[in-house]
């Protein structure tokens, strides 16, 4: 899916084409709406390099970076500084100015405005980002959350055309985590600054993005809403990345597209998905899956059900997690109560019931 | 005693300091944050004083201001007057040969400072001169002490190149230093225990105070 071709200059739209050491990656994103694009995928993916690229922090070695049609840099010659490209960024690790105070910090981008016009937009971004009244804070007494927030404001005051935010959440705890994330969004849908957020954490993916570039070992591989990322990854390693218990390579039935052979098994697919000759990548979910006695179920037009045998049975937190070899290893979450009528036991047959619907298909990811 | 010699010594100290303050902070800076490659050549010029003897130092200098080379022959037709043994040229001496002690410790405190800041400085749409004054040197305080210190005092304590590049005039080059050598070669040991002392003394006690601001005062120095 690396395949998207080299744009030509476009208005309000940033185009990324960019090769930097082992990162090879294209997308573009619109500066005009707002919305959140996330930049997804696990650590070492090459996330950070695209941020800092696109924040002119780095050069890129080939390429090409074109915001609203005017090129920020080429490889070459062409370079528009980070101090030109009105882009905001949070850093991970917040890089808060500790000598400074929180007012001074967000007044830091503000240049040749008078001193009540800045005190009062000071006061303006403060307020927006949930820390109002903080002017006179120390930056080292601020809490993770807080320096988050005045971090937030310090990149929004010069109104930014774009916003960075690399792994935002970093170094909070879940309860925080969980309520910036609801602030950020609502601030980036008021503010109406476009933004890019890097995160390699899934619901962080779900919760934030409007849009996913899905990046894995450097290159994109899937440019897609969140819930069609996670729902249809459009190959296994992106199904990994989202999550996907299970990914088994499978062969598609001959003149069938809507059937796929995983080893001796046979399994009937809810959306055919024809064009892919050859081996794919068969994804399931362990939490669309159930399981039932042997002979107890039927297979129909909406399930695959398939013999089993239970290898292990491993608590999680509210759930149970039993694999099961069903000619291929096979996971599958089961509540507690679901659990207590079927015989678990490691050995023990049993049926795995696969719903159509469940069995996705992907391409086998190009080894590049 | 001699008030004369003690006076030039600590006019030059202070004039050298004042100087290389001016010259070293944006000279270590580029050191600190350049990525050429031949930043490190330039690295080594400025530590040659620390490892040169000051006789040949001061050879060198004597030369370059000497009337025979084009910046000695500049000096003379503006100002109508030589820099070898004169103040100007003693000075121009003690900035060369002092650069290190000012250099070094502004460069490790600045390398010192986090990168991440001057990205953000950078990203919010300021200059790089904007991020020395305003993110750089503010959490540089203690480097930026010890350069002037060291330079002050390593200033007042030269000897060769003094000898070499201003020679020994009463109130124009006649240092501390070289004050108290004479006294010694005319076997005047009483002036020149007098006027060594005086020296400890005033070396003792302006060390003393800048190290007491360093390690107790700092709160002076910052801002609100």
């Amino acid at each position: 899916m690396t395949t998207v071709e080299r744009m030509p200059q476009r208005d309000g739209v940033l185009d990324v084409d960019l090769r930097l050491r082992d990162v090879d990656a294209a997308f573009a994103m619109g500066l005009e709406e707002a919305g959140v694009t996330v930049l997804f995928g696990p650590s070492g993916a090459g996330k950070t390099t695209v941020i800092r690229a696109l924040a002119g922090l780095e050069r890129i070695d080939a390429g090409v970076i074109r915001a609203d049609g005017v090129l920020w840099d080429d490889g070459g010659r062409g370079h528009v500084p980070a101090r030109r490209r009105r882009v905001g960024v949070l850093f991970q690790d917040r890089a808060l100015f500790p000598h400074l105070d929180v007012a001074q910090n967000v007044a830091y981008g503000l240049r040749r405005m008078p001193r009540p016009e800045r005190d009062r937009r000071v006061a303006e971004v403060l307020e927006a980002c949930a820390v109002p009244g903080y002017e006179r804070r120390r930056v080292r007494e601020l809490s993770g959350g807080e320096a988050q927030r005045v971090a937030l404001a310090r990149a929004l005051a010069p109104e930014p055309r774009l916003l960075l935010l690399d792994e935002p959440f970093t170094g909070l705890d879940q309860p925080t985590r969980r309520r910036l994330r609801v602030e950020l969004r609502a601030l980036v849908q008021r503010t109406g600054v476009p933004a890019l957020v890097v995160t390699h954490d899934r619901d962080e993916a779900l919760a934030l993005g409007d849009r996913m570039v899905v990046l894995i070992g450097g290159r994109v591989h899937q440019v897609d809403p969140p819930a069609v990322v996670f729902d249809r990854p459009g190959d296994g390693l992106v199904a990994a990345a989202v999550g996907m218990d299970t990914i088994v390579t499978g062969r598609l039935v001959d003149g069938s597209p809507g059937a796929v052979d995983v080893g001796p098994t046979r399994l009937v697919v809810g959306t055919p998905r024809g064009g892919m000759p050859g081996e794919v990548a068969v994804c399931l979910r362990a939490a669309d899956l159930g399981i039932a006695e042997r002979g107890s179920r039927r297979a129909d037009e909406a399930t695959n059900v398939v013999p089993a045998r239970v290898t292990a049975v491993e608590a999680e937190a509210d759930l149970l997690r039993v694999r099961l070899d069903a000619g291929f290893p096979l996971a599958c979450l089961l509540t507690r109560h679901d659990a207590r009528r079927l015989p678990l036991e490691p050995g023990r047959e049993v049926d795995a019931v696969i719903p159509r619907s469940a069995v996705h298909v992907a391409g086998i990811a190009a080894a590049d | 005693m001699d008030w004369e010699a003690i006076g030039v010594s600590i006019r030059l100290a202070l004039a050298t300091t004042a100087i290389l303050l001016v010259i070293a902070v944006p000279l270590a800076a580029w050191l600190a944050f350049t990525r050429r490659r031949w930043a490190v050549v330039v690295e080594a010029v400025v530590a040659l004083p620390l490892v040169l003897p000051p006789t040949v130092l001061g050879y060198y200098v004597l030369v370059a201001l000497g009337t025979s080379s084009p910046f000695g022959r500049w000096w003379q037709e503006t100002t109508g007057s030589t820099l070898a043994f004169s103040f100007a040229g003693l000075l121009v001496a003690s900035v060369i040969y002092s650069m290190p002690f000012a250099v070094q410790p502004l460069l490790a405190a600045f390398a010192g400072v986090d990168r991440r800041l001057l990205e953000a400085s950078a990203v919010l749409g300021r200059s790089r001169v904007h991020a020395l004054a305003r993110i750089v040197l503010p959490l540089s305080r203690a480097g930026l002490a010890s350069a002037a210190v060291l330079t002050f005092a390593h200033t007042v304590g030269e000897f060769g190149v003094v000898l070499m590049v201003g020679g020994n005039i009463p109130g124009e080059t006649r240092t501390v230093s070289v004050a108290v050598y004479d006294a010694v070669q005319a076997f005047d040991y009483e002036t020149a225990g007098r006027t060594s002392l005086a020296l400890l003394a005033f070396s003792l006690v302006v060390l003393t105070a800048t190290y007491a601001i360093q390690r107790h005062g700092v709160g002076l120095l910052v801002r609100r």
